[in-house]
């Protein structure tokens, strides 16, 4: 909260969140339309009380559309950014404790892995195995995988020689026991700031490979797939279009807002890691 | 200079090379039932498939089709398109001028503003510029550059109607070849002319405060020539590095900024031959942007150790 106080943005960023979290969370419960459903007597339907945002071209209500599309986002951006944050920290702190020829290994792993351009090496499989939910998620958590992955390392192998840690080993305590107990819970905070960076990352690769098609399947709501909705009947309405662009905007800006101001604010040694 | 200082900046491009190769060859066994069946179709002859399976060399077994893969792609030839019958060679070529044209114009467009605007923050830090400026990078960068495609579309194609909105403009008429370009170049740099100004302030400023900006003063040496000439070739170093890892996501942001103003470019080519299951063209066309990528890495690379002495020192 004093961080928040002290930085503009920071505040900005953390009311674009909030009302992003409320519109997500609570707009599928309380909006009386299915996401899914048809009505087409009503289609491009002006905003009204009924329709606060107006209509799609098949009829459905773009306000209850884009209230799931935003929960999906919110869901498969945090889940993605968490995987990778498991997977990278997992592997980068082994590797600090690994045999040297192993941790070695993992390492041009981790290169080679960021030697891709994330959207392209997605195209790429996503063109062999086809598009779906299932495969998006693994795909963008191993592009993130790497960047975790060495700073998790870089720490581990700093907290290795920590003066506690070394009592830790003399008390006998195994290597599991040390990075399970003392390395992980140390290195966790600014792991998770940074992590919250990759959000806004994460929701703009998803929403764009979905407004490319090759992300969320319809006739399921998610940004990417009413921006390329909105794109294709932009002649008969630019609304939908302005509708979905405004909420990726506002959910990618205030993530990167508050996530910015949160490391700053917290440890300003941690500019230097992202 | 050294060729000892390169090599192991070689050979880690070769690796990162082998290893695309291996994964788009990998993608091909993982497709659901194989190339041939899903270029053709469901409804495609048993006979068709055989002729084309024959084609496409897919009735070998599996390592001798690795094997021609790799030296297929490592000649720089990909065979010939099984739709069009053209060399896929030269169907990437005619495009990829297209795409390099698009990217250069971004990165050119991001230093043009990017840099002068993080030296004036950076010569003033904390002061109001510094400020707005921390705020309007944050915000440059964080709008996805398709959502900024598709505003300059609607914007352009519905209000403004001052430049076109699609293709890449009469072949052989530089200038609508270069109006064109605006909306595009715009699409794919804004973000990058945020990102460039970041890195940069914040880069001068650390180097600002290193002592010898201090003697540099002391010698009454001018304010105007230690920012731009002393400080910013050192301050340059970190700069030019990230704009080598990002040059991966200016690639992605053609692919949308192609697709969006109908351009033709790598990024259009691998998209059009996903929706028509052509992998094979998917194949070189994505393999050909990691050789793009890589190679700007490696010019960056090259750079550095023409920017940085110490670094040739540690090297040689």
């Amino acid at each position: 909260m004093k961080v928040l106080r002290r930085s503009p943005g920071g505040s900005a960023g953390a009311a674009l969140v909030l009302s992003v979290l409320i519109f997500g969370l609570l707009g599928p419960l309380l909006s009386p339309y299915d996401p899914t459903g048809i009505d087409v007597a009503q289609r491009f339907a002006a905003p009204s009380w009924l329709h606060p945002f107006g209509t799609d071209q098949l009829g459905r209500d773009l306000a209850t559309r884009l209230a799931y599309a935003t929960r999906l986002a919110l869901g498969l951006a945090s889940g993605t950014v968490a995987l990778a944050l498991l997977g990278g920290v997992g592997l980068g702190a082994g590797t600090a404790f690994a045999a040297p020829r192993l941790a070695q290994i993992v390492l041009i792993g981790f290169d080679v892995l960021a030697a891709f351009p994330s959207l392209i090496l997605a195209l790429a499989i996503i063109a062999a195995l086809g598009r779906g939910i299932d495969r998006l998620v693994p795909i963008i958590a191993a592009s993130l995988l790497p960047h975790f992955g060495r700073i998790a390392r870089a720490q581990a192998l700093g907290l290795r020689s920590a003066a506690f840690v070394e009592a830790e080993r003399a008390l006998g305590a195994s290597t599991g026991r040390i990075l399970v107990m003392h390395i992980l819970p140390n290195m966790l905070g600014p792991l998770v700031v940074l992590a919250s960076l990759d959000l806004p990352v994460v929701v703009t690769l998803e929403a764009g490979l979905s407004f490319l098609g090759l992300g969320v399947t319809p006739p399921l709501a998610s940004l990417g797939t009413m921006l390329s909705e909105g794109f294709a009947n932009l002649i008969r309405s630019p609304a939908p279009l302005l509708a979905a662009g405004a909420v990726l905007v506002a959910m990618t800006l205030g993530f990167s807002l508050l996530g910015e101001a949160l490391r700053d604010g917290l440890d300003p040694r941690l500019r230097s890691l992202s | 200079m050294h060729l000892g200082a390169v090599l192991p900046h070689i050979a880690s491009t070769l690796a990162v090379l082998a290893a695309a190769m291996l994964l788009l060859f990998a993608l091909t066994l993982a497709i659901p039932g194989d190339p041939a069946t899903a270029l053709l179709g469901p409804r495609a002859t048993p006979a068709a498939i055989a002729a084309i399976t024959a084609e496409m060399g897919l009735d070998r077994p599996v390592p001798v089709r690795l094997w021609r893969f790799m030296i297929v792609l490592a000649r720089g030839q990909f065979g010939t398109d099984i739709v069009s019958g053209r060399p896929i060679g030269s169907m990437i070529a005619e495009v990829l001028p297209f795409t390099l044209a698009l990217a250069g114009a971004a990165i050119a467009l991001a230093l043009a503003l990017g840099v002068p605007a993080g030296i004036y923050a950076a010569a003033r830090p904390g002061g109001l510029a510094d400020r707005v400026l921390a705020l309007g990078s944050v915000a440059l960068v964080a709008v996805p550059n398709f959502v900024v495609a598709l505003a300059l579309l609607l914007l352009f194609s519905l209000v403004l109607h001052v430049l076109p909105v699609e293709g890449a403009g009469a072949p052989g008429d530089p200038l609508d070849q270069l109006r064109h370009l605006v909306l595009p170049t715009l699409a794919v740099g804004l973000g990058w002319i945020g990102y460039v100004a970041r890195l940069v302030r914040a880069s001068l400023i650390e180097v600002l405060a290193q002592p010898y900006i201090r003697t540099a003063r002391a010698f009454g040496i001018g304010r105007a020539r230690i920012l731009w000439v002393l400080a910013l070739r050192n301050a340059a170093i970190p700069s030019l590095a990230a704009i080598g890892v990002g040059f991966g996501r200016l690639l992605g942001g053609a692919v949308f900024a192609e697709i969006i103003f109908a351009r033709p470019g790598l990024g259009s080519l691998i998209f059009d031959a996903i929706e028509a299951r052509n992998y094979p063209v998917v194949q070189a066309g994505v393999f050909v942007a990691i050789l793009l990528f890589v190679a700007a890495n490696l010019a960056v690379d090259a750079l550095f150790l023409w920017l940085d002495p110490r670094l040739r020192m540690a090297a040689a």
